[in-house]
This record gives C-alpha cells, structure tokens and sequence, in this order.
C-alpha cells in the first residue's frame, strides 16, 4: 500500500503555545502576514465559548490538511499540475510552474483570498503578490524606531541574506523563500522527512501534541492513535479527506 | 537530442524551434481550446497532451507553427536582430534559407516562421526593395509555406502596412531577383559601412534595451520576439500607419459588471498585459503587452471578459 502522510494532533496535549507555528515559520522563511494573507504554513486559532463562568477556551493548530480528495489539486490550472498530490500523499507545489492565480486558495476549504475581507480565522495556502519581492520588512531602508534601531534592509545586509535568519534547504519543488507572484503551503517539510526525520512543527512541539507518519502503515504511531481514540477532522461535511486529525478534543471543537 | 540532429541532416536545415511551454496556453491552462500550432503544422508533429512537444521525427523545420503561436511558446531561435543588420547593409537585400547555396544576404532557418508582425517590422527597417529568396522551395519538404509566406505579404499589403516601408516581394525563380554584392566601389562601400554601423547600433542599443531572458517559470512575463520587433518598429513610425498597425494587431480587453476583481486574469496572461493596480479594482489593461491571444476571456470564472480586435 503506499504512504499516506499524515498528523494527528492531541489537543488535551496542546497549550496553545504557538511553538509549531514558529518553527514553522523559522524553517521554511516565511513571511510576515500582510495583504490579506498570513504565511502561516502552521498556524493556530483560538475560541471562546460560552458565557461566564461557563466559558470554554480551546486552541487548535491548524495547517494544510494534505486532503486525500485535494479541492486545490483539481482547482489548479496548469500543466503539469502546479499544485499535485505525491506518490506519499503530501500536496505538494511546484513553484516554477504556479502562475499565482489564487484557484487553489478558492477552491480549498480552509483558506481565504483575504483573511480580512472574509473575516476567516486562517488560511493554509497564501500567495505572494506579483507586485512587490517577498519579505518586504527586510527590503524596508527605514528604521524600525528612528534614531535607535538599524533597518530592516541593514540587518538583511549585515546578515548576508533574506530574511536574514534564512534556513537554505534544497528541494526539487521548493525555493526555500518563494518568489513573488505563486502561492505557497505546508509540505509537510518533505526535504526533512525525505532525510527520514520529522516536520519541523512536530520537532518543536513541547508537548508532543503532534504525532506524524504513515497513516496508510498500521504499525505507525498515528494510526495507533486513530484506532484508539474518536478523530475529528476539519470541515469533513465537504468531503475533502483531510489527513489531519484531532483527538481527544475538548467540549466545543466541532464547531470549528 | 540525437535524434533532433538526424533530423536536421535529413533536411538540410538547422533546428531552430525554441519551445519554453510555459508559454503554451494549453500548459497555462488546461481547458484552453488553442490549437493554432497543431493547425498550422502540416506534418502533425505537435503534440499538446500534457505538455507541449514536437516529436522530432515529424517535424521539418518548417516554422510555421512558431508564427501562429501567440504567446511564444514556439519561437524561432534565430537571432532577428542580427538578420536585420546583415539586411540593412545593402540597398536592395535579400533574404534567404539557411538549407540552401542560394545567393541571400542574410538567412534564417525557413522563412516559413516569418510572420506578420516580422515581415512589417522588416519593411520599415530596410531601404529599397527587400526579395524573400524561395527559388528553391519547390524541392523542400516544406513547399507549403510559399502559399502561406504569399498569404500574409497579401495580408499585410492589403492593410496598406507597407506604404510607408519597404517593398517586400517573393521571388520563386532565379529571374525574379537580382543579388548585388555587399560592397560595390569604394565610396558605396564607405557609405554602406557608416550606414551599417549607425543602425548596428541603433538595433543593439534597442536590443539590449528589450532583451529578456527566456526563462521556464510560470510566472514570466514577457512578449514574443516579433511582437517586441513590432513594438520597437511601431515608435518610429507615422500616426497613419501607427493607426493600421493598431487596427491589425492590436487587441482590447474589457472587463464587465460580473468581474470580482479576482485578479486570475493577471496571472494567466502569459504576456503581462494587465495588471493589479489595486486589489479591490479591475486590473489595468495594457494594450502594448497584448498578443490578442484570449488566453484570459478562456480562464475567467465570471465570464466578464470581452476581448475585441483593434485598440483602444
């Protein structure tokens, strides 16, 4: 049978501490959110429930869900597909060939054109504006507080890179820090697990509360996981089969 | 690759046909209903099932595709602006066919890739008359062009797009054309060789100027070599003829009620003829960026794209 990639994430493990959505962030180069899109490959929302004192608070880290019936891979365009499922089941993007028509982030389920303007809590794909180059805080001559702080451009050149705490990996489908004008999403850092080790979110994890592998190898730890607990999977009334799933979610995850 | 060059040793000529399918409307989008090149090839040698390709034992060379393909996708390799500096150096030049010992100033690979918006931007370049040398096509593989090359010289002359530029006649018998040696007499040698060096350098200085560099990405922009010909041609050129220029080739792009500024057509656009002024507004249209090739009114969702021939 071949792989199936996937994560199960434990939410009576996670304390919303925000550690995968910075790793994330450390490892792949993302961007600053800006015009309507986040660049939080992994990323986390928060809900309040209820009223005093019967008031329910949950986090829940959310990412691209690497869906078995991927809406974004049929919404893609191009030829050979931009946005593609590979042979392990990760949807993987090909950066030559997006053109940054934003149909995958229509088409997906869990991402907004604009995270303002459709007031949505999160997006999983983003795309990088055709205007202007990626990391624009350090292309900025200006100083961050004037007369105290170098620029974000000086501490770019100081460094010798953007950004400036740049990780080069090498990836056939991948620039490490993505052109302007594409789209861009969690790959479940496959120039990692290729080298046999973990997505970088999973790494940093203090709580284990993420748990990666083969969900289609019975033997593997998540799919442990999933015979022994009730999974939830977001958004599942539109049939996408998300390969993300939660478990042992507190009171009022459903809705989310 | 080896079998490319058999083939060129089959036909005598040389492989002159660049394919960068990231240009390929069919690649761009894979409900395009182009198929300009598989239509104008005469040999069925293109392919457009999941990538564009031409299968190197079909094709002759002829070029012809490379003329019909809007977007350039299928572009001639050779390098025109080098061709128009060998032609501008006589009064009366002709151009020729690398298969073949005929007498010609310059060449190119077949003169079946020369396409409208060539064949203008050679008849406002050079001076007197400029003989396209076919003598020898008869015998070639790729006779068909003759009709096609006569096609579009009717084309354009109908247009009245050579009144102002030079005559471009097709010669298919030795007697039709009379071939003067570059350098005739010292004075007309002195003459001919300022004249070369002033528009050498014009044409580099614009060359460079325009220059891009072919790359696969999805996401470049850029214009075909003949429409970048034409373009740099059309400046020089009088309002008349500006005029018939815009009505012949020119396109115009206008957006309706239903568009929701999705900017999708921004992306598609293989040329970058609109473009994102503002997110929340229709995208901008540039009429010099725009092949015509419809790639967008295809691609948007809300059908509010409407496409007519002739500029604004």
């Amino acid at each position: 049978m071949p792989k199936q990639y996937g994560m199960v994430i434990d939410l009576q493990r996670c304390v919303g501490c925000g550690a995968c959505a910075l790793a994330c962030k450390t490892e792949n180069n993302t961007q600053s959110a800006g015009k309507g899109q986040t660049f939080n490959w992994a990323d986390y929302i928060y809900k309040e429930e209820g009223k005093f004192p019967k008031l329910s608070y949950t986090a829940i880290p959310v990412l691209c869900n690497h869906c078995t019936d991927a809406p974004c891979v049929k919404a893609c365009p191009v030829q050979p597909k931009s946005m593609f499922k590979t042979a392990d089941g990760i949807t993987m993007h090909n950066d030559e060939r997006c053109i940054g028509c934003r149909r995958c982030q229509k088409a997906c389920p869990y991402s907004a054109t604009d995270v303002a303007r459709e007031k949505a809590a999160y997006s999983v794909i983003s795309v990088n504006d055709g205007v202007s180059e990626p990391h624009q805080m350090y292309r900025d001559g200006g100083e961050l507080i004037k007369g105290c702080t170098a620029s974000g451009a000086e501490t770019a050149k100081a460094a010798g890179d953007i950004p400036p705490s740049r990780h080069d990996y090498s990836h056939p489908d991948y620039a490490s820090v993505r052109n302007k004008g594409i789209a861009e999403k969690c790959i479940f850092c496959e120039h990692r697990v290729k080298k046999g080790e973990l997505p970088n979110c999973v790494v940093a994890c203090p709580a284990k509360a993420r748990i990666f592998g083969d969900l289609n190898d019975s033997g593997s730890e998540p799919a442990q996981l999933l015979k022994k607990h009730k999974a939830m999977r977001l958004k599942q009334e539109k049939g996408t089969k998300p390969n993300v799933a939660y478990i042992r979610a507190f009171k009022g995850i459903n809705k989310a | 690759m080896a079998d490319t060059r058999q083939v060129q040793s089959q036909t005598g000529g040389r492989d002159d046909l660049s394919i960068d399918a990231s240009r390929c409307l069919r690649m761009r989008f894979c409900q395009s209903s182009c198929r300009r090149c598989a239509d104008a090839c005469p040999h069925g040698a293109i392919g457009l099932e999941r990538t564009l390709s031409v299968d190197p034992a079909r094709c002759t060379g002829c070029l012809l595709c490379s003329a019909a393909c809007p977007s350039g996708a299928l572009e001639q390799g050779a390098d025109f602006y080098a061709c128009v500096t060998q032609l501008s150096r006589v009064p009366d030049p002709i151009l020729g066919c690398s298969r073949t010992r005929e007498k010609a100033h310059a060449t190119l690979a077949c003169l079946g890739g020369l396409a409208e918006e060539h064949l203008v931007a050679l008849s406002h370049t050079l001076s007197g008359k400029l003989t396209l040398n076919m003598t020898r096509c008869g015998d070639c593989p790729n006779a068909g062009i003759v009709s096609q090359l006569l096609q579009r010289l009717h084309g354009v002359a109908e247009a009245g797009l050579f009144d102002s530029g030079c005559r471009i006649v097709l010669a298919e018998s030795p007697g039709d054309m009379e071939f003067a040696e570059e350098s005739v007499g010292r004075r007309g040698f002195f003459k001919a060789f300022r004249d070369s060096i002033f528009k050498s350098a014009a044409v580099v200085l614009s060359s460079t100027a325009e220059r891009v560099e072919r790359r696969t990405d999805y996401s470049t922009k850029r214009l075909p070599i003949r429409r970048e010909l034409l373009r740099e041609i059309r400046k020089s050129l009088s309002p008349a003829t500006e005029e018939r220029i815009r009505q012949r080739f020119d396109s115009t792009v206008s957006f309706d009620s239903g568009c929701t500024v999705c900017q999708g057509c921004v992306a598609i656009c293989p040329a970058g003829a609109l473009q994102t002024a503002d997110p929340e507004k229709t995208p901008v249209f540039i009429v010099g960026s725009c092949t015509g090739c419809g790639l967008c009114g295809e691609f948007c969702m809300d059908g509010a794209l409407e496409i007519t021939p002739g500029g604004v």
